[in-house]
């Protein structure tokens, strides 16, 4: 059985965004104001941390692209007290927007804060609209929604394997929209209990560390840090 | 008029008077109260439509007013368990004008505890999803079976002893009290069979009621410790919130004590010495709070893990530091130096400072929720919270309708258990007596002690 | 409105039964779902007494109580005072 992770490459991250964007077109993740972005209502699935540090001309910069941790110990699935998060088999976590009863207790578990919650009824201007993704639901309003790595990816994949009568491949056949959109190539995405895969050589090396790993989450998203 | 050394039964009619009369004071503090709960019902109709947006909440601060409301109101409703169960096992024979008040407030409050949770969910109509596919791994599923649990058991202490009291009620009420004193008196004759159960059930509840109460505000405060957040992670959280529940439990049942006193001159029953037994306990829980607030603040300075650290000096010296040291005075510094002096201990006294440990408490409950919200453990995001207008409405809706459903309860049945003082005048005295001459030495040769007229001085 | 001194403790009783028929449902759910099964037996094996003996309680005190008033329904004795009192003070 596959499980599922990243690698994140933190010296080819340029901070562009592009797998920020990617994300947002292809989850529908509903679009909010300036005054609601002010307000702490930004809902980005993936987003990108910067930490500059120093003053012009010495300055330092890191960006690190967070998508949810995909935790192989998630704390959010063990507080939800209706099932409507989830971890499969092969280690996604994922969340049933129609179980959900919005009462935001895996909001405040997540250590990393990956969960967003729809405070209001989602709404896009026209022109975004119209570039909605119709392989992915739209969530109504009060439900939590976050990262789940392009899980539609996946059940895709695994029809297309199906018919050739084989199991998805470890990786390349099935990948997130931040994967595939990143220029710098820097985000890694495969199976990390396959030892061919990209993703689970890179994991192991000297380089690679994890968010808040003393905690206990065990997260599935490494990052390698800048050499 | 009764004076003040009746006794029997043509001296307690005063304790009926309420439920037979109503005086125009009622109306207009009710109408008061209703318009103000009317108008927070109204808000949360704004909450509806619009969805959770219309409050402050955002990210990171997902939880707020609705969270400490429901932490500040089970809170609260310790004040029956203590009062009631724990004075009956130990037989502080000074109980007995107190527990219907006190398990009253315990059982009303339940409803707004959960009220609250309810209006703070996003989906409200998905609610019996809690039932139907529940899974018990999450700490508010364990809220759910015990606040059940001690609803249930409140409302059945609650009502066993108001049995005789409403047989005494049926006798004087007339048209439709009449009927419904009668139905649900259960048609008590005062048989020894009868009473044998009653007081059989009652003190099985009384034992049974502790534990259950001391599990509910334990898994309340294991919604916070479970996770992994910043001075959230806590093993201390458990006991803290029961003896902050207990706390603030007897600050709500001094202040509805003295107002049923004043509103309905209850001075013969709810007398200066009562007040000072509860005002006692309340300096006691003043300081087990302040051992406990301490330990826990020292031990995250102490060690200085960052993330902790954050949340502290936040609360300590940050944005959060008047709140933080406002509820210091108020639950603290005032309630001492009120309660320590005994001459400052009357019953003006009391009240005062159980209204600064209620608005200490409440500070308490939302200190505990907003800084470790506001203080996540990754560098983004930073978090704020203002609450608007449709929390607030909310929140004094809530107190307003629970303090008006406490009005009419008190017009519905008599605060003060009536059969329970006379069980005091009549067989309290002689079995305290008996009590005390078994504590102290047998001895032969001495004088007898004098024994003390039966009858209440 | 003596129809009223059956119903209230058949309800009483009524609620804990539902109450531990949901536990069951919880068990039930539990071990078919594989998830949380030694929480939910925790919690079900305290609860589940609790919520007997409150059965006992609309049994054996109120249902008892409300028995002894009907079976005296029809006699003439008045109704005795409140307070039991057991010889002279």
């Amino acid at each position: 059985m596959a499980r599922w992770g990243m690698v994140i490459d933190l010296d080819r991250c340029t901070g562009c965004q592009a797998c920020v964007v990617a994300c947002k077109a292809e989850n529908n993740v509903p679009v909010v104001s300036p005054a609601g972005a002010q307000a702490g209502r930004l809902m980005l699935w993936m987003t990108v941390i910067p930490e500059v540090e120093g003053e012009f001309p010495r300055v330092r910069a890191r960006f690190t692209p967070r998508p949810c941790m995909q935790c192989e110990n998630p704390p959010c699935v063990k507080v939800c007290p209706v099932q409507a998060m989830m971890k499969s088999p092969e280690g996604i976590v994922s969340h049933v927007f129609a179980r959900c009863i919005g009462c935001r207790f895996c909001v405040q578990a997540c250590p990393y804060g990956v969960t967003y919650f729809n405070w209001q009824a989602p709404a896009w201007p026209a022109d975004l609209r119209e570039a909605l993704n119709p392989d992915f639901s739209i969530r109504p309003t009060g439900v939590v929604e976050m990262c789940d790595f392009c899980h539609h990816h996946l059940q895709h994949a695994r029809e297309m394997a199906r018919a050739d009568e084989r199991e998805v491949r470890g990786e390349g056949e099935y990948v997130p929209a931040c994967v595939q959109s990143c220029p710098a190539l820097a985000l890694i995405f495969g199976d990390l209990d396959d030892p061919n895969t990209a993703a689970s050589r890179l994991a192991h090396s000297p380089r690679a560390y994890r968010l808040l790993e003393d905690l206990g989450t065990a997260p599935k998203v490494y990052y390698l840090k800048e050499g | 008029m009764p004076t003040k050394h009746s006794q029997g039964p043509g001296g307690d009619e005063i304790l009926f008077a309420p439920v037979l009369r109503t005086g125009r004071g009622f109306y207009v503090a009710a109408g008061i109260l209703l318009a103000v709960a009317v108008w927070g019902a109204y808000a949360y109709t704004v909450q509806l439509r619009y969805g959770l947006g219309v409050t402050g909440l955002n990210r990171p601060v997902a939880w707020g007013f609705y969270i400490v409301n429901f932490v500040f109101f089970i809170g609260i409703s310790h004040a029956g368990t203590l009062i009631s169960a724990i004075l009956r096992l130990c037989k502080a024979e000074w109980r007995r004008p107190i527990t219907r008040a006190a398990e009253t407030i315990t059982v009303l409050v339940l409803f707004f505890g959960l009220g609250s949770i309810i209006i703070d969910l996003g989906r409200p109509d998905r609610l019996f999803y809690v039932l139907q596919y529940g899974r018990l791994q999450s700490p508010l599923l364990w809220d759910v079976t015990s606040i059940t649990t001690y609803l249930t058991a409140s409302t059945l202490y609650l009502y066993l002893p108001l049995i005789p009291d409403l047989a005494l009620l049926r006798e004087r009420a007339s048209g439709w009290r009449r009927h419904l004193y009668t139905a649900i008196s259960l048609g008590w004759r005062g048989t020894p069979e009868q009473h044998r159960r009653l007081e059989r059930g009652i003190s099985v509840m009384a034992v049974i009621v502790i534990p259950i109460a001391v599990s509910v505000h334990t898994v309340v405060s294991w919604v916070f410790s479970m996770t992994l957040q910043p001075m959230w992670k806590s093993t201390i959280f458990g006991p803290y919130f029961v003896t902050g529940a207990i706390f603030s439990g007897i600050g709500a049942l001094i202040i509805s004590m003295a107002a049923v006193r004043r509103a309905y001159r209850l001075e013969n029953y709810l007398k200066p010495v009562h007040f000072n037994s509860l005002a006692l306990l309340l300096m006691v829980m003043s300081l087990l709070w302040f051992y406990f607030t301490f330990a826990e603040h020292l031990t995250a300075y102490y060690g200085g893990e960052l993330a902790e650290g954050a949340v502290l000096s936040a609360k300590v010296a940050g944005p959060y530091a008047p709140e933080f040291w406002s509820m210091v005075m108020l639950n603290f510094v005032i309630p001492m130096a009120i309660l320590a002096n005994r001459r400052t201990r009357t019953v003006t006294g009391s009240v005062v400072a159980s209204a600064s440990v209620l608005v200490g408490m409440w500070l308490e409950r939302y200190l505990i929720v907003i800084p470790t919200l506001a203080n996540p453990r990754l560098p983004y995001p930073r978090g704020f919270y203002q609450a608007t207008w449709v929390e607030w409405s909310i929140t004094a809706g809530a107190f307003a309708l629970f303090i008006l459903l406490y009005m009419v309860f008190t017009k519905l049945f008599p605060i003060i258990s009536i059969w329970e003082v006379r069980e005091g005048r009549e067989i309290g005295i002689r079995e305290a007596y008996e009590r005390m001459e078994g504590y102290l030495p047998s001895d032969e040769g001495r004088a007898p002690v004098v024994e003390p007229a039966g009858a209440l001085r | 409105m003596d129809w009223l001194w059956r119903f209230i403790p058949i309800s009483v009783a009524g609620f804990a039964l539902a109450f531990i028929g949901w536990m069951g449902q919880m068990l039930r759910m539990a071990w078919l779902r594989n998830d949380s099964w030694g929480f939910t037996v925790t919690v079900a094996s305290v609860v589940i007494p609790i919520f007997l003996v409150f059965i006992w309680l609309a049994v054996y005190v109120i249902w008892g109580i409300a028995r002894e008033a009907l079976r005296g329904k029809d006699s003439t004795l008045p109704v005795a005072p409140a307070v039991k009192t057991g010889g002279a003070p």
